[in-house]
Formats: structure tokens, sequence, C-alpha cells
């Protein structure tokens, strides 16, 4: 009996349901289509972008060709599209060096006067860079820095240590080259730490550094750069190809701010 | 007193009972109108167009400050209805739409097939853009001489004028002969970043470093400067001379 009557509820509820979802279906008359390609949006996790081609004629004569990249689609988006929210963070400028956030507020950005509101922010803890870095001075100590650092400095930022407000809409670029700011990279202008090595000279080495990230859409991730010169070599020189972006990160799609992503 | 509630009372009685119910068909709101066109690629408040059903357009002013370069519009239509392009279908390279024009134009099909197009027009709301005669005296032109075949030789001259856009990509500047044909892109010097009423060519014969524009210039010619920026165009009166020596 009590079986007879739970089959019953239980067809009762499933008729309601499906009469629900028949009637949401009728409401959906004025929803917008996206055209184009239909979007995938990636699930919360770890994503390695190995040797992604940004521009492989670049000189460390001018500005690259840009590479714009969506995050929460794991993908590069066309330059046409800069002023628009399909792209969170952007390559830019010298040997696409300078890691912009989309953000249509920033006067002189590539977002400039579209809907982006990303932000970013440079981790830095001046106490892991003594491991590789000369925190006086600004530079390596000794190339090649230790692999290993990029995945205990990575694994190592387990949230957004600071508030929305706290994170720039500026370029997150080369450490300390023409500026007061910690940036990702370190770049050997006159090839000062290996003298009398022509083929040492211009080189920009990545360093272990995460930038946080929150998209467009208001999810945060991490990114850690690992090289700009294709198939990532760990000591590169000028022999080495530049515009091969090798990057790994992380993003959180729940909405929190939880970085601690396996 | 009462009298006159009465006479009022009948007075009433009588206007109501002239008015006759009667029925006019109406006609009925076409199914297939554009009801909503928004700007959304925007920060905060999307730029809503002015839809004239009349006329069948929309129109939407654009701040010349943002300097778009590509819209993305969100779309209502009337219920049932579908509209060509979609909702969120990019406009791309609005600089070329400025300077070359191209209709942009929406179908709106209704529930019974009808279909109704709009005509968008962009508005872009952009200070005066002028230019200062590089030539003064007709009669004389201003005149620059490059060797085609020394080892290197150049020239270089300023356009001055008000109403240029900040950001250099916004702007394109050629030469246009006598037959009003366009040479160029001139290259622009990047190093004055502080003055918007200057811009600055330079123009380079030196091995394949040569500016681009020399390969398409005749030996010798009378052009007008043309300026684009964002939406606007100018172009001098006068024309500067330019002699390519030795080609």
């Amino acid at each position: 009996m009590i079986s007879h009557l739970s089959w019953r509820t239980v067809t009762a509820m499933l008729f309601i349901a499906c009469s629900i979802v028949a009637c949401s279906k009728n409401d959906n008359k004025n929803e917008i289509i996206d055209p184009g390609e239909t979007s995938t949006t990636v699930k919360t996790g770890i994503y390695k972008v190995v040797n992604l081609v940004a521009d492989t004629n670049a000189t460390s004569a001018g500005n690259a060709v840009e590479l714009y990249y969506n995050l929460e689609e794991n993908k590069v988006v066309p330059a046409s599209l800069k002023q628009t929210n399909k792209w969170d963070i952007v390559f830019y400028g010298i040997y696409n060096s300078s890691v912009y956030p989309n953000n249509g507020a920033a006067v002189g950005s590539p977002g400039y006067g579209g809907p982006g509101t990303a932000r970013i922010y440079v981790v830095t803890d001046r106490q892991f860079d003594a491991q590789y870095y000369d925190v006086t001075n600004f530079k390596p100590i000794s190339l090649p820095i230790p692999r290993e650092l990029w995945n205990t400095a990575f694994n190592a930022v387990k949230t957004v240590p600071v508030t929305d407000e706290k994170m720039v809409v500026r370029d997150a670029g080369l450490d300390h080259f023409q500026n007061n700011f910690d940036g990702w990279g370190y770049y050997d202008f006159y090839g000062s730490l290996f003298p009398g090595d022509p083929k040492k000279t211009h080189v920009v080495y990545a360093l272990p550094r995460v930038i946080i990230v929150k998209t467009v859409k208001g999810h945060y991730a991490k990114v850690i750069i690992e090289n700009i010169y294709k198939d990532n070599p760990e000591n590169p020189n000028r022999d080495n190809k530049p515009g091969y972006v090798t990057f790994r990160y992380a993003i959180q799609m729940d909405g929190s701010k939880n970085l601690d992503i396996q | 007193m009462k009298k006159i509630y009465q006479r009022l009372a009948a007075v009433l009685l009588i206007f109501s009972a002239c008015t006759k119910t009667e029925t006019i068909p109406f006609t009925p709101e076409a199914d297939n109108q554009l009801l909503e066109y928004k700007i959304v690629n925007v920060q905060g408040t999307p730029i809503y167009g002015a839809i004239n059903q009349a006329d069948s357009s929309v129109t939407i002013y654009l701040p010349f400050y943002l300097q778009l370069t590509i819209l993305e519009p969100e779309l209502k239509v009337s219920d049932g209805a579908t509209i060509t392009p979609a909702s969120g279908t990019m406009i791309e390279d609005l600089l070329d739409f400025f300077r070359n024009g191209r209709t942009i134009k929406y179908n709106v099909k209704g529930k019974a097939g009808n279909v109704k197009g709009y005509t968008l027009h962009i508005q872009v709301q952009q200070p005066d853009l002028t230019v200062k005669e590089i030539t003064t005296d007709p009669a004389n032109p201003v005149t620059y001489n490059i060797d085609m075949k020394a080892f290197f030789d150049s020239f270089s001259f300023t356009l001055n004028g008000a109403g240029f856009a900040s950001n250099l990509d916004m702007i394109k500047v050629v030469l246009v002969d006598e037959q009003n044909k366009e040479y160029g892109p001139l290259d622009i010097s990047q190093f004055n970043t502080t003055d918007l009423t200057t811009l600055s060519f330079s123009i380079t014969q030196y091995k394949n470093m040569s500016s681009a524009i020399l390969a398409t210039l005749p030996a010798t010619g009378l052009y007008k400067v043309r300026i684009y920026s964002y939406a606007k165009v100018a172009t001098t009166q006068n024309s500067i001379r330019i002699n390519l020596l030795n080609k």
C-alpha cells in the first residue's frame, strides 16, 4: 500500500516537473542567441597552454602583435574583439610581455572603451623570492631558475590574497624594467647577467610568480608564465625563438576565491 | 436647489443616452517590430538606440571618447519574431564603416512571415576635425624632394589642426592627388605623445627600409593631405608638391 502511494506521488511529481519544464521552455522566446561558434566554458581546474603562438616575428625593437586570451573558454580571441567581454588577459607590447586585464575603464589599455571589468594582481613573496632573486637590485641571482620553484609558487597561492580594489587595471610586465613594479619576467637588456655573451642580450627570463586574474565574468584565476620562447627552454638565449608563450593557470568557476585547485 | 440637481441629472442622462457604443476594427500591432536596440560592450549603462518605426531605422549616438571599433548589440523583437543578424552579432571594423560606409540592416520576421527591414545609422558625437594649410599660397605649393638614387634621403612635414584623436590607431593620413586618388597611409611619428594638435610624418628612402608610400607615388605630383580621425575626415584646401628625383 505504501509503495503504491509513493508510486502515485512520484508519478504526480514527474508530471508536475514535466509541465514546469514545458513552461520554462515556452518562456524562452526572447533569449539571446549567441551567434557564431558555440562557446564552451572550462571547469574548475588547472590548464596548461604550451607554445601558444603569439608574435613569432617579434623583436626587441617594437611592439609585438598582441594576443588576446579567454581563460574561461581556454582560447585565443581575435584582436578585433578587444572592446568586448570575450577575453580576460592580453599579451601585449614588446615580446608580448605586458599582461593587461580586459578593463574598459582603464585609459590607454587595450580594452579601453569596452565592457571589460577584469583586474590582475602580481603576487610577490620576498622570502620566497630570495631563493632565486636579488630582492635589493631586482634581478635573478643565478640562471636558470630551478623549475620546481614554479610549482612551489603556483601551489602556494591558495586564495586571492587581496580585495578587488587592490587588484590593478594596468599591466603586469617586465620586472622593474623602466618602472618600479614587480613583474612576471626579468628582461636582461644589456646581457648583464652573462657579461661578454652577445647571445644573452635582450633576453626575457620568466620568474616563478603568480598573477591573479579576476575574469570579465567575475571568476578568479591564478596564472603563471613559464616562458615566452619556443619549447620552454630553461635558459633561453637569442637563438631561441620568442613569441611562443607557455603558461599554466588554475581557474575557480564556483565564484569563490578558493584557488587551492588540484 | 433640488430642481437644479434634477435638471443637471437630466442633462447628464441625455448625454449618456447619446453615447453610442461603436465597434471600430482595430489595427493589430505589427508582429515584426524591433522593440529594443542597445549596445552592450561598454562600461555600465548600455547605449540605447533610437528606434523609428515609421521610417524603419535605428540611430545610435556613440560618444567619441570611447573610441569603439566594434559594437555588440543586444536586440528585442516582437513576441515570436526572429531577427537577422541575430542579437549579439558584432558590428566589426567601425573605422571602415565610417570611412567607406556600408549598409547595416536588420530584418525582423514576424510569426506570419512578414519581414520588416531596419537600417542602422551611427552618429558619433565627435568634436570638429580641422586642418591648417601646409601651403598657404596655392600658387606656390610647398615642395618636398627626395632622391631615389641617393644612399639615403628623407623629408618630413607636419600637419597641424584640431580634433585629432588621442589614439593614433584611430587616425589615418593619406595624400590625395588631383584626380582624388589616395596614396598611403603615411607613417605617423609616434614620438609626439602630448600634443593633440600636431601630427608629424617622415618619408625615408633607404635600402629595403624605405617608406611604403614611395613605391606608389609618381615622379612628381600635387597632393592634398587628408586625415581620417575616428568618424570624421578633413582635407587641406591647398596641395603640397612631392618630387621623387631620379625615379
